[in-house]
């Protein structure tokens, strides 16, 4: 493993009296997708908000490429993205002039190269590219997301349950963004409910419940090293029996 | 600072794009433009269809032909105020107060011709002036263009986006605050250019002109601030409108209502028509100066009769009957003046207590800032009330001087039964040319200054609570 750009330490997090995360341990490290399964209430967006630091843990630490989320928020965010659920944009504006104006907002100039090319890679179609996003399908919304990404060249990627409500191809398609993204480095923290897209994708899956993780579980590699698949029922056991217990 | 001046492009880039933001801007720059024009217009022909009425009353008194001065007395003359240079932006009370008022002997009358009660229903709740369009229009059409500002992007997700890539909350509040002050600051453009054309034109004016214009710019301040402020605080953009519908409703027309009534309840007044009954009792007091043998002139009498050294009132080198009419006027002129004094004073006390209510309402404090520096507020109806009154009694005296002077006792007495002498009662119409022309002039300008200070520290004090009040929501905007 190379360097982690992500680092959860002993991560305690209490929001609105009630600890929603309790001794959270993980690492990203460069190029590796972590995705961190777990119900509804489990602590999942509470982890992401603490790693963009939204949220103060009440104890131990999330760094971001070497940054205390806590102590240096704008530090971390300058080396992140964040790709919500929704991959909200702004409806007004069009694919195009969305990135501009992300990129502008992060202090970056924009490049219409750059931006064609970033297009491109996640298969804008051509002719949406100058159309209101607000008819853009969320799979189309999650291209320009990613395309802003790619243009940020952040070393970090925060996704919220980003296949949520997207038909197998467009899955299929983000999938295949993702694979791109970590071919150049990008350290990818998801959290999802999503079992057997996050086992489809994942370098490792940390099971996450009540706020603990509770199991982890690695794909390993072949002898080419193409990645082999977490297996989905072993964590699917795995979870099953943490349910039961 | 460039964080900022993104998000402020960003909103218009938005608000151009929104069918409804354009509709609302358009309808804002508008109502301005339209109601600034108009109001000079009107201002424009009010001031030289008053300052012709006035000299054309004057003509006409001045022409008229030999009279015994006491028909004179009775004839009256008319006076019009002249519209204060900045009422053009701020009519204040003038239209409601009246605007010409008829000098004759023997009362005090009150102003006449307000416009108000002279226009029909439609047409006066179609005469918009530029500061009621700043005051009351504008912050409702700035709600409706900036409810959302913040909250939307709280509601489409984006805000989280924008703090995750590093936007700070605090350039995303002020940028949007930025928006919809450079929405504002168009909509007062046309105060703007109408303060610096009056400043031009009525040098004198340029100190209270820059007041107004400085009071409804902070007062418009407030409400960017205000509006920005609750649409991040809100977490639903309907509960935003809600919010801020409820304070501009509860600040520019319950709160002015409410200051009425309590301003009423504190301090009573009498009505008109019980002053009048009053003044009449007192004037019975005074005498019937119509009637020489009228008992309240006896002692009067008594001692005229004592400084000529005479013994009766057909020995006086002068006319008795013009010595009680001068009399007459000037006890039924104390009576009168007191009366009007108390009433005044009534209203200035009124005044005060609804002045007070502007710690309560932004609303209250711009408007009266802005009357009393425009010279509009019931301080200077008064003032042209008293102008009147003292003009009123000067040309009355005069001709009871005449009548005592120019007309012999013998003659008076007998003019209703003997023709003769009813032709020598009559004096000369050159004694008309007496009458002096009539120049109202507002407070000066250093004097309104001065009486609206403390009403723009008020003002001045909602634009930095709001100040206080963005900042902090714009750190905790950053927070989950």
């Amino acid at each position: 493993m190379t360097t982690p750009s992500i680092v959860v330490k002993g991560l305690h997090v209490t929001r609105q009296g009630q600890e929603v995360l309790s001794d959270l341990n993980f690492q990203v490290a460069a190029g590796e997708v972590f995705a961190l399964l777990g119900g509804n209430g489990a602590g999942k967006s509470t982890t992401l908000l603490t790693c963009i630091g939204m949220l103060k843990p009440s104890a131990g630490s999330v760094t971001i490429c070497g940054h205390s989320a806590a102590d240096e928020p704008e530090a971390v965010r300058r080396s992140l993205a964040y790709l919500s659920e929704t991959a909200s944009l702004y409806e007004h504006l069009s694919a195009r002039e969305n990135l501009r104006y992300f990129l502008e907002l992060a202090g970056t100039k924009p490049d219409p190269v750059a931006i064609e090319q970033a297009l491109d890679t996640v298969s804008l179609q051509a002719d949406a590219r100058d159309r209101r996003s607000a008819g853009f399908s969320k799979g189309m919304r999650q291209k320009v997301a990613i395309a802003l990404a790619l243009l940020r060249k952040t070393p970090v990627l925060l996704l919220d349950e980003p296949t949520s409500g997207l038909d197998p191809v467009a899955v299929e398609e983000f999938n295949r963004l993702l694979i791109t993204l970590c071919q150049r480095d990008v350290a990818i923290l998801m959290v999802t409910h999503d079992l057997f897209g996050a086992c489809e994708v994942s370098s490792r899956i940390g099971l996450l419940r009540d706020g603990h993780l509770v199991n982890q579980f690695e794909a390993s590699r072949d002898v080419n090293g193409k990645l082999i698949h977490v297996d989905v029922n072993e964590v699917k056991r795995s979870f099953a029996g943490r349910e039961a217990a | 600072m460039t964080a900022i001046l993104h998000i402020a492009r960003g909103e218009w880039q938005h608000m151009l794009r929104t069918r409804l933001a354009v509709t609302i801007i358009v309808m804002l720059l508008a109502l301005i433009a339209v109601a600034a024009a108009s109001s000079a217009q009107q201002l424009v022909s009010e001031s030289q269809t008053r300052e012709a009425y006035q000299r054309e009353a004057e003509a006409t008194f001045r022409s008229q032909p030999a009279r015994h001065p006491h028909r004179m007395v009775h004839y009256g003359h008319y006076v019009f105020r002249t519209p204060a240079p900045l009422a053009v932006i701020d009519p204040g009370v003038d239209p409601f107060t009246g605007r010409s008022i008829f000098l004759e002997g023997h009362r005090r009358n009150t102003a006449a011709f307000a416009e108000a009660r002279e226009t029909s229903v439609l047409t006066r709740l179609g005469v918009v002036s530029p500061a009621f369009a700043l005051q009351v229009v504008a912050p409702l059409l700035l709600i409706l263009l900036g409810f959302t500002s913040v909250v939307r992007e709280r509601e489409r997700g984006t805000l989280l986006q924008l703090i995750a890539q590093g936007v700070p909350a605090r350039a995303l509040v002020l940028g949007k605050a930025a928006a919809i002050g450079s929405v504002a600051a168009l909509a007062s453009l046309p105060l703007l250019i109408g303060v610096m054309w009056l400043s031009i034109r009525h040098p004198t004016e340029a100190l209270p002109a820059l007041l107004v214009f400085a009071g409804h710019a902070t007062y418009l301040g407030f409400w960017v601030l205000l509006i920005t402020v609750v649409s991040a605080l809100a977490s639903k953009a309907r509960s935003a409108l809600i919010t801020l519908i409820i304070v501009w409703a509860a600040t520019t027309i319950l709160m002015p209502r409410i200051a009425a009534d309590v301003a009423a309840t504190a301090v009573t007044s009498q009505t008109q028509t019980e002053m009048d009954i009053l003044v009449q009792r007192d004037m019975r007091v005074v005498g019937d100066s119509h009637n020489i043998n009228d008992p309240g002139f006896r002692s009067f009498q008594d001692q005229v009769l004592e400084e000529y050294g005479v013994d009766r009132i057909e020995d006086l080198p002068v006319n008795y009957r013009g010595l009680v009419s001068l009399q007459g006027e000037a006890e039924g002129s104390a009576v009168m003046n007191q009366y009007a004094a108390e009433l005044h004073a009534t209203q200035r006390r009124q005044a005060t207590i609804i002045n007070l209510f502007a710690i309560a309402s932004p609303y209250l404090a711009v408007r009266n800032l802005s009357m009393r520096s425009a010279g509009t507020d019931l301080i200077n109806h008064q003032r042209f009330l008293d102008a009147a009154e003292a003009q009123r009694f000067e040309l009355i005296q005069q001709i009871n001087t005449v009548h005592a002077n120019e007309v012999l006792f013998a003659d008076d007495s007998a003019r209703s039964v003997d023709h003769e002498s009813e032709q020598r009662t009559r004096v000369s119409g050159d004694f008309w040319h007496r009458l002096q022309d009539f120049n109202f002039t507002p407070q000066p300008a250093s004097d309104r200054l001065l009486a609206a200070l403390p009403l723009g520290v008020v003002l001045a004090l909602w634009l930095l609570a709001a100040t206080v009040l963005i900042r902090r929501v714009a750190r905790k905007a950053g927070e989950a």
